[in-house]
């Protein structure tokens, strides 16, 4: 397959890094999601067919007539309608939300390049025998999960006004309903224990999203949200585990994301672990470089080098610009391949300046060439440097890093929202069906042990941090941070007080439950 | 309480020996000029030195700050005049630092000329350090605390019983002295001056905490007002961050905030699960049983039993450089002139090790046999020099403390003074950000913006006369023969499993 620089760069960097861009806006995440699952095309009606369509529907349905006799404000009406079907239906998603009302033909392939990295989370999870069930029951409990109302709330409205919009549009051609074929990840990373731990969460908690009676009370648009939250944490955290690189993840958070305590050494410390965690990142793109150099060298082996580990490089002024020279090998190719052509004028000052090269030839260490490329990516919108920007973008989207304003100093805190997430989740989790409270200790620790996120005290996390020099928080404050989080769960009426230091976290109104 | 004291009487009084200093200084000068801040006790030394002074043909100014512009300048002009002989009188001037020192003035020149004539003897207050010595702050604390008039409490009927009067006993013994003294001290260390009120207040402070006999009468726990715990109350814990810059500063030293590892764990489950009471059971504990939180501290002094980084080390260098002026680390082999200098070297380029570094930067220390040349010729070296030698001030300028820092000079030609030589002049918050990086503390950078630009100054000097960092010139010397190497160094990658450093040798 003939393919471009670009095309390379991107395939090489999924299996790299297990993404090859930031999903933003959130809603992207789920977007990529049900594009796995539904896998249908997207129809050929026009646009302004659509609406036409959907604008005769509503003219001829009998439940629904406008008021307006006077002719002149009718067509006002139904233009403003016009308007706010363009705007809102039959194109998918939209940057930042999906349409009201929902359906399941909005979901459609938009671009035929996609990122695998839920399929890949989810169906790489599985024992090779099951995954096809699986799916096939996935998309099941999806259906249902989006689709089928089961709550106390009832939207008759909603549905009606569904069927009204697309009951003339052309039903959409499905593909096929086996799971997409994977298009051979190679990343020896995904089977670390970690990692496939982390598969394994992730397919409990998408399951138990999709079929626990805890988020069944959500109305449709809640149900999306919490879908939403649920997938781009698990951006953020598949991003953490990634950056350990085989290793267990620890992430030391806040226990409320306002700014309260920003003194504590608790505070500190999870601006510390912050970016402790961002500069693994870069140090990951330091080592995709210096891979994907060595490669290059691998593949155009000269009898002339001697070593794939060192370049001589120099500079030679052609045409009043410098132009950067390696000797046996041509510099421009060696760049192309890793980077895309816009990038070329621009990366040459920056290897040139980085490296200090001269006319004279120096001995360079290829580590020291992938140091100059990843200077380029901090510098510039690269595709490295945009796999790093998710790890801020993304986590800020499943509100969980802050503050969510533009600043260098981030930290992980446990808002409301994810909060609330989690403890579905855990109480989704537990073996006894239809009990939904558990002592507070206990979800901590869950928490840590299945995410890797510290709250409370712990040896581990305190040797872990000194392991990567980060100035541990001392103990009064670990105990400050919890009283945070039971403040957080206090907020969403989530906790109940059994003594002086014994809570009860629970959620209400379950149908079934036992609290 | 300091504040109505002193309205209403005078005679509260503790000898520092100024007085004396000047007395015994003053031959040949025709100008004592005594500056500070606002609280310093300049008046009150110049009331206590007048009558030995007055008969001498002295002119006094009491408030050279309270005085209009063209007051001051014409005082400065009899001042110079005074100088030259031109004129018999002699001047004894109380100024504010602030006043005195802005170089907004457009005389500020001749203030200057003024403070460089050896006729004129300058007394900086700014730079006092009340903490310095033991028995001087014993004889503060006790002389104050002893002064307050306790014969109110006679009627009460929580007399002998009050947590006020507990207080005034327990602040004057021993070891609560002691700490108290470490605690100002640890102010001083970093480039905090406590003025005299300032340190009166603050003691007044610590007994009430701010609050009247009435006040804790009516208090359900009279105990919470216990001594340890009123400089570093959170408002969580019923106290206030509101006060005086002093007060907060204070606050921030706060022992409870010190980590001591397995000692809170367990000190927690023992006092059930309750924060506050291990906050004031530390607090308590630092300044009543010092020893034992020493134990768990090994190798620490009591400035490392409170809530300040680095500042034993800054202590440490600081007097080191009171004694002998300079220090360089080729022949101090101290540890924390060593830390400083791994943390410069780290800072200049975060990406070399250590091993990196004592091979680049410290040839003198690997081998005799080994000789290192780098490829530009250029070897450098830090010298540490103390503010007082780097300016060329005087050595008998009163009092000699000061707390402002050190200068770290890059010392690399011969030929060169030091003040040519780029330099860095490093106070107790760079200091700790040097130390960090000394030792591999990672953590965001605080640096504040002032010491970035000079930082980056400095590092770009140190990385120019460096020259190439990672490729050099070996000699090895043995029984006479020599051999030259090139050699250069690979780390190794943080993700891999492999932490060997590779060099690699070649001819």
């Amino acid at each position: 397959m003939n393919k471009t620089p670009s095309r390379v760069d991107m395939k090489r960097m999924v299996d790299y890094f297990g993404m090859s861009r930031e999903i933003s806006p959130d809603i992207a995440a789920l977007h990529m999601l049900l594009e796995s699952y539904y896998q249908i095309s997207a129809t050929r009606q026009s646009i302004n067919d659509k609406i036409n369509g959907c604008i005769q529907g509503i003219e001829q349905n009998p439940f629904v007539y406008c008021k307006e006799t006077d002719s002149l404000l009718r067509d006002e009406i139904f233009s403003d309608l016009r308007d706010w079907l363009q705007s809102y239906c039959f194109t998918g998603r939209q940057r930042d939300r999906y349409p009201i009302p929902f359906d399941k033909k909005l979901i459609y392939r938009e671009n035929k390049e996609r990122n695998d990295l839920f399929m890949h989370l989810l169906y790489q999870g599985l024992e090779e025998k099951l995954r096809e069930e699986q799916f096939k029951a996935d998309q099941k409990a999806l259906d249902a999960y989006l689709f089928l109302n089961e709550s106390d709330v009832y939207f008759p409205m909603t549905d009606l006004f569904t069927r009204m919009i697309f009951q003339n549009d052309r039903e959409p051609v499905k593909k096929k309903t086996e799971p997409p074929e994977l298009d051979g990840l190679d990343a020896s990373y995904f089977d670390s224990p970690p990692m496939k731990d982390l598969r394994r969460r992730f397919g409990k908690d998408f399951r138990n999203h999709l079929m626990s009676p805890l988020f069944k009370p959500y109305d449709s648009f809640r149900r999306l949200n919490s879908l939403m939250l649920l997938l781009n944490f698990y951006t953020t955290i598949y991003m953490v585990f990634r950056a350990m690189n085989g290793g267990p993840a620890y992430i030391l958070a806040k226990g409320s994301a306002d700014l309260s305590s920003s003194e504590s050494t608790l505070h500190s410390a999870a601006l510390s672990s912050f970016s402790d965690i961002r500069e693994r990142i870069f140090q990951l793109s330091e080592e995709y470089y210096c891979d994907a150099i060595k490669s290059y060298l691998s593949r155009n082996k000269s009898s002339k080098r001697k070593t794939s580990d060192m370049l001589c490089m120099y500079v030679q002024l052609q045409e009043k610009s410098l132009t950067i020279k390696i000797e046996n090998l041509i510099w421009e190719d060696l760049r192309d391949s890793l980077t895309s052509a816009r990038a070329k004028e621009v990366l040459d000052q920056i290897v040139i300046d980085y490296l200090q090269l001269g006319e004279t030839k120096t001995t360079i260490n290829v580590r020291d060439l992938a140091k100059a490329f990843v200077d380029y990516s901090k510098k510039r919108a690269s595709s490295a440097r945009k796999v790093s920007a998710i790890f801020g973008v993304q986590g800020q989207q499943a509100k969980f890093v802050y503050p969510r304003r533009n600043s260098s100093h981030k930290y992980y805190a446990m808002s409301q929202d994810l909060t609330e997430l989690f403890l579905r989740l855990y109480l989704a989790d537990q073996a006894a069906p239809g009990v939904y409270s558990a002592p507070l200790d206990d979800f901590t620790e869950w928490l840590s042990r299945e995410y890797g996120i510290y709250i409370c005290y712990s040896s581990d996390l305190v040797s872990f941090l000194r392991s990567r020099s980060i100035k541990a928080p001392i103990f009064s404050d670990f105990e400050q941070n919890r009283i945070d989080f039971i403040n957080t769960l206090d907020n969403l009426g989530a906790l109940e007080k059994r003594s002086d230091n014994s809570y009860i976290v629970e959620i209400h109104g379950i149908a079934g439950g036992q609290n | 309480m300091y504040e109505e004291r002193r309205e209403e009487d005078n005679t509260f009084f503790v000898d520092l020996g100024i007085e004396e200093y000047i007395l015994n200084h003053i031959e040949g000068k025709r100008v004592v000029l005594l500056t500070g801040d606002a609280g310093d006790g300049k008046s009150r030394i110049l009331n206590n030195l007048w009558p030995q002074l007055s008969s001498e043909k002295w002119d006094r100014v009491m408030d050279y700050s309270a005085l209009e512009e063209q007051e001051q300048e014409l005082l400065l002009d009899n001042i110079s005049e005074s100088l030259q002989g031109k004129d018999k009188k002699r001047y004894i001037v109380a100024a504010n630092a602030g006043i005195l020192f802005s170089n907004r003035k457009n005389y500020f020149s001749k203030v200057r000329s003024l403070l460089e004539n050896p006729l004129c003897l300058t007394i900086d207050l700014q730079k006092r350090n009340l903490a310095k010595e033991h028995e001087q702050f014993q004889i503060l604390v006790r002389s104050f605390l002893s002064y307050q008039n306790l014969t109110e409490c006679n009627g009460c009927p929580q007399n002998r019983k009050c947590a006020f009067q507990q207080n005034f006993s327990a602040v004057c013994e021993e070891p609560t002295l002691s700490q108290l003294q470490q605690l100002y001290y640890a102010l001083f260390l970093k480039g905090i001056h406590v003025t005299i009120r300032d340190f009166f207040s603050s003691l007044a402070f610590l007994i009430t905490r701010g609050i009247d006999c009435t006040e804790l009468l009516r208090c359900d726990n009279p105990d919470d007002f216990y001594y340890s715990n009123n400089f570093f109350k959170i408002p969580e814990e019923g106290g206030t961050r509101s006060g005086t810059s002093l007060l907060t500063s204070l606050w921030n030293l706060d022992p409870a905030r010190r980590d001591s590892d397995d000692y809170d764990k367990e000190l927690f489950a023992k006092l059930n699960g309750n924060l506050y009471a291990l906050n004031a059971q530390k607090r308590k504990d630092y300044f009543e049983n010092p020893k034992k939180l020493l134990s768990i501290h090994t190798n620490g002094t009591e400035l490392d039993l409170l809530n300040g980084e680095y500042l034993r080390e800054f202590q440490e260098l600081l007097c080191l450089l009171e004694i002998q002026n300079t220090l360089d680390s080729v022949e101090e082999m101290n540890p924390t002139v060593r830390l400083i200098e791994r943390g410069l070297n780290k800072l200049s380029d975060p990406y070399r090790t250590n091993d990196e570094m004592v091979l680049f930067d410290s040839p003198p220390l690997t081998s005799p046999q080994i000789k290192i040349i780098r490829s530009t010729n250029h070897s450098f070296q830090y010298v540490y020099c103390s503010e007082p030698f780097y300016r060329g001030e005087k050595e008998t300028r009163y009092p000699l403390s000061d707390n402002s820092g050190f200068y770290c000079v890059l010392y690399y030609e011969d030929d060169k003074e030091l003040k040519e030589m780029p330099c860095l002049h490093v106070d107790y918050p760079l200091f700790c950000e040097i130390a960090h990086a000394g030792h591999n503390i990672f953590r965001h950078s605080n640096i504040l913006l002032r010491d970035a630009a000079q930082l980056k100054v400095f590092m770009t000097s140190i990385v120019a006369s460096s020259g190439s960092m990672k490729r050099f010139k070996v000699q090895l010397t043995n029984i006479g023969k020599t051999s030259n190497l090139i050699v250069s160094i690979q780390k190794p990658s943080p993700l891999s499993t492999s932490k060997e450093t590779k060099l690699s040798i070649s001819k």
